[in-house]
């Protein structure tokens, strides 16, 4: 598939009142592509998506984006009605809580009908021909039994299934998949996760995965940006990232995930927390945090800086980063 | 197991029964959470029990401190016979044992301050007087690595990270020999993870403790386990050093487990290594119970429940695959 741009977002911001939850985001997804936006809790990672989703109560919230471009169009020109439209069809979205998200008081077939009749022209009888052909996609067994069920029967990983076949119902071109197995067993996630990749070879969607689980996003995502306290800070081709990490938080974060398949001596640790909003500092956010801090660091926050390969990091030691990590920063 | 251990548990056995049959006042359900379980952990070792949603790992826990009653079994820490104590040596006994829980703030007092909850433990057994319980209130929050003024802070004012390192002091407020940690540390976001898991490292190394360590995290056990035991649905499936279990894994439910878990290396996807939900506890399959997911599952594995068969040293899993006397009429493993 020739790798055409299905998403672009530049100089995404949220706020609530006078706090910058998020700032400054740029983000590039081509179509039957995955980015990973990783990030700890309080990065932004999933503000960032409901932003793009346009979910954000405009009385409350101010998103202001130079540009969100998908498909073509320029979503910040659409008014809500359009926007209506393209949400749910062309850009779907799963969550990690899929009891939450479903209905607890309709069946699972009705569910899937309620999104292809609100999008699509379809007689009742044909959507829920169309509704049993999703859960036969999504692999759930006994699809036919499953459609009259309420989703309080059926087990997480099955409830996780049945969110997807909602999602893809009307075959978006963007999936954006919010910590889509962060509360599964690790058996079913590699299950669910296995399918969202057959699905998306099969459909060619492009998917923005957001989750903390920096293995995850190793096996599934072409591209990653790395989140840190509302603002990305450091963005490439996932190989790269993961064995020259430029941002020293990226490299923190890689270093103190400990590895399942090798014993280390002492997990490496970065010292304090994730500041919240009010409380981030001037500078460089990771600032206070970092080991290579210097004073120069307190001055302005720093600009993506390019690393040659489509790898950049908001970094003002980039030069220092020319050598290789030390080996127990490359993970594997 | 009869082998020396600071801890033994044998046979232990908790079932559950949900409600009483339901509507129509049929046969009640019974969640069989422990089902005859028995491991031993030696002074100063870390086990670990790992295990997926419904395989008993957190009742386990709970079962030793007698934080609920087991039904069968025999649990014995330091050569006491806990169930045989009586509620006032219970309360004596449990000094020793405690417990770290995955979110303590559930569990922190909002009103009290930071100080008064980590020290609660002595009030309540009447330990010490004033002027000793600050002398202990500052060696513990510097145990910890808690800054000495987090003594007048409040639970709501701590992050994440903070409000575990007070859960730990307070369970090492007494003499503690046996700290029981159920995913003591999967609420934690990754870089605030390792500063805990350092923590409970270098903690059990000055303190002498004993760790069961209770996890659904195979990359934390590997890193904080000397032996581990795989759990599935109330059952010990498979047990060993750590080594063993990671570079042998046996029973086919461990060897999916550890092929599940991402690796972080960009392009490798763990191929899904078993197939279909784990079953309920209430009424779990008979015979072998991963026969439903189980790609080596045979007629006996249907019926017969597999004993432990001893591989190595130390290191038993109980599959009939792995039992000279029934792998024959299983097809032969892939």
């Amino acid at each position: 598939m020739q790798q055409t741009q299905l998403l672009t977002v530049r100089d995404l911001g949220v706020r609530l009142g006078g706090l910058h939850l998020v700032e400054g985001v740029d983000l590039d997804l081509a179509r039957g592509r995955t980015h990973g936006l990783v990030g700890e809790s309080g990065s932004g990672k999933s503000v960032t998506a409901m932003a793009i989703m346009r979910l954000f109560d405009p009385r409350l919230f101010q998103v202001r984006a130079r540009r969100i471009a998908f498909d073509g169009r320029e979503l910040t020109d659409l008014d809500n009605r359009q926007m209506r439209r393209i949400r749910g069809a062309e850009i779907s979205m799963i969550f990690q809580e899929p009891m939450t998200a479903l209905n607890p008081v309709l069946t699972v077939g009705e569910q899937i009908i309620e999104t292809l009749l609100v999008h699509q022209r379809l007689g009742r009888a044909a959507a829920r021909r169309k509704a049993l052909e999703m859960l036969e996609w999504v692999r759930i067994p006994a699809a036919a039994r499953r459609l009259d069920e309420y989703p309080h029967l059926l087990s997480g990983g099955m409830r996780q299934r049945v969110m997807i076949a909602i999602a893809i119902a009307c075959r978006p071109k963007l999936l954006i998949a919010d910590e889509p197995t962060t509360a599964l067993d690790v058996t079913i996630q590699a299950q669910i996760l296995d399918l969202l990749h057959e699905l998306q070879t099969e459909m060619g969607m492009g998917i923005l995965l957001i989750t903390h689980d920096l293995g995850v996003v190793a096996g599934y995502a072409d591209e990653v940006s790395v989140m840190y306290a509302g603002r990305i800070v450091e963005t490439g081709g996932t190989a790269q990232i993961y064995r020259t990490p430029r941002h020293p938080y990226t490299e923190g974060l890689i270093r103190s995930h400990p590895p399942v398949d090798r014993d280390v001596d002492e997990l490496a640790t970065i010292p304090g927390g994730v500041p919240q909003p009010h409380l981030r500092p001037p500078g460089c956010r990771f600032g206070p945090r970092c080991a290579h801090h210097r004073a120069a660091c307190d001055l302005a926050d720093p600009p993506l800086i390019g690393h040659g390969g489509g790898q950049r990091a908001a970094c003002i030691r980039h030069a220092d980063y020319g050598a290789p990590p030390a080996p127990e920063a490359a993970h594997g | 197991m009869a082998e020396d251990g600071f801890v033994r548990v044998d046979g232990l056995t908790r079932h559950f029964a949900l409600g009483a049959g339901g509507l129509l006042g049929g046969r009640p359900q019974i969640v069989r959470a422990v089902d005859d379980v028995s491991f031993s952990i030696r002074r100063g070792e870390t086990l670990a029990v790992v295990g997926e949603s419904g395989c008993g790992k957190t009742t386990v826990g709970r079962l030793v401190l007698r934080l609920i009653e087991a039904d069968a079994g025999r649990i014995e820490i330091g050569g006491t016979d806990i169930r045989a104590l009586d509620d006032a040596a219970l309360r004596r006994f449990r000094r020793r044992i405690q417990i770290v829980i995955q979110d303590p703030f559930g569990s922190l007092n909002p009103r009290m301050t930071i100080g008064a909850i980590i020290l609660e433990p002595l009030e309540v057994h009447r330990e010490g007087n004033a002027a000793s319980r600050r002398a202990r209130l500052a060696a513990l929050l510097e145990m910890v690595g808690l800054p000495a003024e987090f003594a007048a802070r409040f639970p709501h004012e701590l992050s994440g990270g903070q409000r575990q390192r007070v859960g730990i002091a307070r369970a090492l407020a007494l003499e503690t020999d046996l700290l029981v940690c159920d995913e003591a540390v999967s609420a934690l976001d990754v870089s605030v993870q390792a500063q805990i898991v350092n923590l409970l490292q270098r903690i059990k190394r000055e303190q002498g403790l004993t760790y069961l360590f209770i996890s659904h995290d195979m990359a934390i056990v590997r890193h904080m386990a000397d032996r581990i035991a795989v759990m599935y649905l109330g059952q010990i499936v498979e047990t060993g050093p750590k080594r063993a279990i990671f570079d042998a894994p046996a029973h086919p439910y461990t060897r999916a487990l550890l092929a599940s878990v991402p690796r972080s290396e960009p392009g490798t996807r763990p191929a899904p290594a078993v197939l279909g939900d784990i079953p309920s506890p209430i009424d779990p399959p008979p015979g072998c119970r991963f026969h439903t997911r189980c790609p080596h599952a045979g007629d006996i594995c249907r019926t017969v429940r597999p004993a432990p068969v001893a591989l190595a040293a130390a290191h038993t899993a109980s599959c009939h695959l792995l039992d000279p006397a029934t792998a024959a009429q299983l097809r032969s493993p892939s």
